[in-house]
């Protein structure tokens, strides 16, 4: 009788319930927290909901030893992670984008594209910031990517300069992007005069066929001999778009946006969710982490917005920006062109802006994975 | 022994070099900010040269002048199309008219804007 209670004593010793701490808990409730504003306000939900029940089941106490862990070599949950940790989930999430982006706006209007360039400030001003707070360079540079406002693109350099705090700066990073509605809209009106905000821009050009093939093939070659180091990004990306572009690799294309990117994203969610175990999350550099991200989105979204207020300048008329377009140049793709979309039609109902706005939102895309291979060959 | 300290200064150091010679990140910002424009720079120029090529705004025609023997295709076009006058109705023919005459003069887009207006041909 007595082997029984042992036996039952050592099996409580074992469970959740007995090794539970406070951060712990914490952690829980983050996940919980993640999955209710995915459902209940449906931001991110394709993101956030992986990642609010992997953060659940990264935070399920256990006795270490059982090759269960995630931080535990061999474990299921530790194979799956080597895809973050190794960098090869970003890559292919970002050959899913590329069979899935129309670039036709920013082909139509290539001037765009310098919107896009200038919102990747947002990584450079969080870097200095994050130096200036005692990080060293590379997990300044870490830090700095989430500006750029693509998870992938932080997943990939943060595996590569900073393994340790990955799980801090991909779920910053997909929570900023969440909340893009949020934080871009107030700092775009408070930039913008309400005359500025009822400009109305040219309808684009249509885009020929040729073009459009052109683009990936001549856009890799010209950004990968630039910057190497971004290549994996920027060579997935541009390879997903030839498959979408050609015409006769339908059904590759479809794989690429369909299955392939699902497939990845339920990886990475869960497994970045399940990174964040409370004994590596909690702690005052994710704290810094977080306000950092903030900041970078901020300086991001204010320089595009400055950006494409500066190019009106020299801009003739009946060619000017709206400069409500130049949030999107954070590559949050659609998103930020979506708010552009929305803030604009508050003023103008019929002023749609949403094409124009995507132009500088895929060159958001091409610029953090340039700005990320330029961090990397630096610092890596 | 020195070799090991080599490699394990060399693989710890590339930021750490960086943190000595730019503290503050300036340095690094201010190259980081310049090759991110450049990249999109050319993708801008190069772009928007292949699209003034294509919107007609840069003519091939204009800078490259025509050989000889393409004097005839005008001419071609209308014969051809009198030789279907009794044929078809004229409607068809000015359409088809018109298409050899675009094909020959090579102004054919890939995407047209879809519509054609044609006076009644009697």
């Amino acid at each position: 009788m007595e082997t029984v209670f042992e036996s039952l004593r050592e099996f409580i010793g074992f469970t959740g319930f007995a090794n539970i701490t406070f951060q712990h808990i914490i952690m829980v409730c983050i996940g919980i927290f993640f999955i209710t504003v995915a459902i209940k306000k449906e931001w991110e939900p394709l993101l956030l909901i992986p990642i609010g029940f992997g953060m659940i089941i990264g935070n399920i106490p256990f006795v270490s030893g059982l090759n269960i862990g995630i931080y535990e070599e061999g474990s299921v949950m530790n194979i799956l992670y080597q895809g973050v940790q190794k960098g090869w989930y970003p890559p292919l999430i970002f050959l899913g984008i590329g069979a899935m982006t129309d670039f036709s706006a920013l082909i139509s209007q290539p001037r765009l594209m310098l919107i896009g360039a200038a919102a990747q400030f947002g990584i450079f001003g969080a870097y200095i910031l994050a130096m200036y707070l005692g990080f060293t360079p590379a997990e300044a540079g870490a830090i700095g990517i989430i500006g750029g406002a693509d998870g992938p693109t932080a997943i990939f350099l943060s595996s590569k300069l900073a393994p340790e705090m990955m799980g801090a700066i991909a779920v910053s990073a997909y929570s900023y992007m969440a909340l893009v509605p949020v934080i871009q809209k107030p700092i775009m009106l408070m930039l913008t005069t309400k005359k500025e905000r009822l400009i109305r821009m040219a309808p684009p050009r249509p885009v020929s066929q040729k073009e459009k093939i052109i683009f990936p093939i001549a856009g890799f070659i010209l950004t990968a001999m630039i910057v190497p180091s971004g290549m994996p990004l920027l060579g997935m990306l541009f390879f997903g778009n030839l498959l979408k572009e050609s015409g006769v690799t339908r059904r590759l294309a479809e794989t690429a946006r369909g299955p392939l990117i699902d497939v990845v994203t339920i990886l990475i969610g869960v497994t970045v969710g399940c990174s964040t175990q409370a004994n590596v999350f909690l702690s005052g550099k994710s704290i810094k982490i977080f306000l950092l991200g903030l900041i970078s989105f901020v300086i991001a979204t204010i320089c595009g917005v400055l950006f494409a207020k500066f190019m009106n300048l020299f801009a003739r008329e009946g060619h000017k920006i709206n400069p409500l377009i130049g949030n999107a140049g954070v590559s949050a793709v659609p998103d930020s062109a979506r708010v552009s979309e929305v803030v604009g039609r508050e003023f103008d109902k019929n002023n749609h802006l949403l094409m124009h706005a995507m132009a500088p939102n895929v060159a958001g895309v091409i610029g953090s994975a340039v700005a990320a291979g330029i961090l990397l060959s630096f610092l890596g | 022994m020195v070799d090991l300290l080599t490699l394990l200064t060399a693989a710890s150091t590339k930021s750490m070099m960086l943190a000595e010679r730019d503290p503050h990140g300036f340095i690094m910002t201010l190259t980081a900010v310049a090759v991110v424009f450049s990249a999109l720079i050319i993708l801008y120029i190069f772009f928007g040269i292949l699209g003034a090529f294509n919107s007609g705004k840069i003519n091939l025609k204009k800078l490259c002048p025509r050989r000889k023997n393409s004097n005839n295709e005008a001419e071609t076009a209308a014969a051809i199309t009198m030789a279907l006058n009794d044929e078809l109705s004229g409607e068809v023919h000015a359409a088809i008219g018109m298409a050899l005459n675009e094909y020959l003069e090579n102004s054919v887009h890939d995407q047209e804007s879809y519509i054609i207006t044609i006076k009644r041909n009697k």
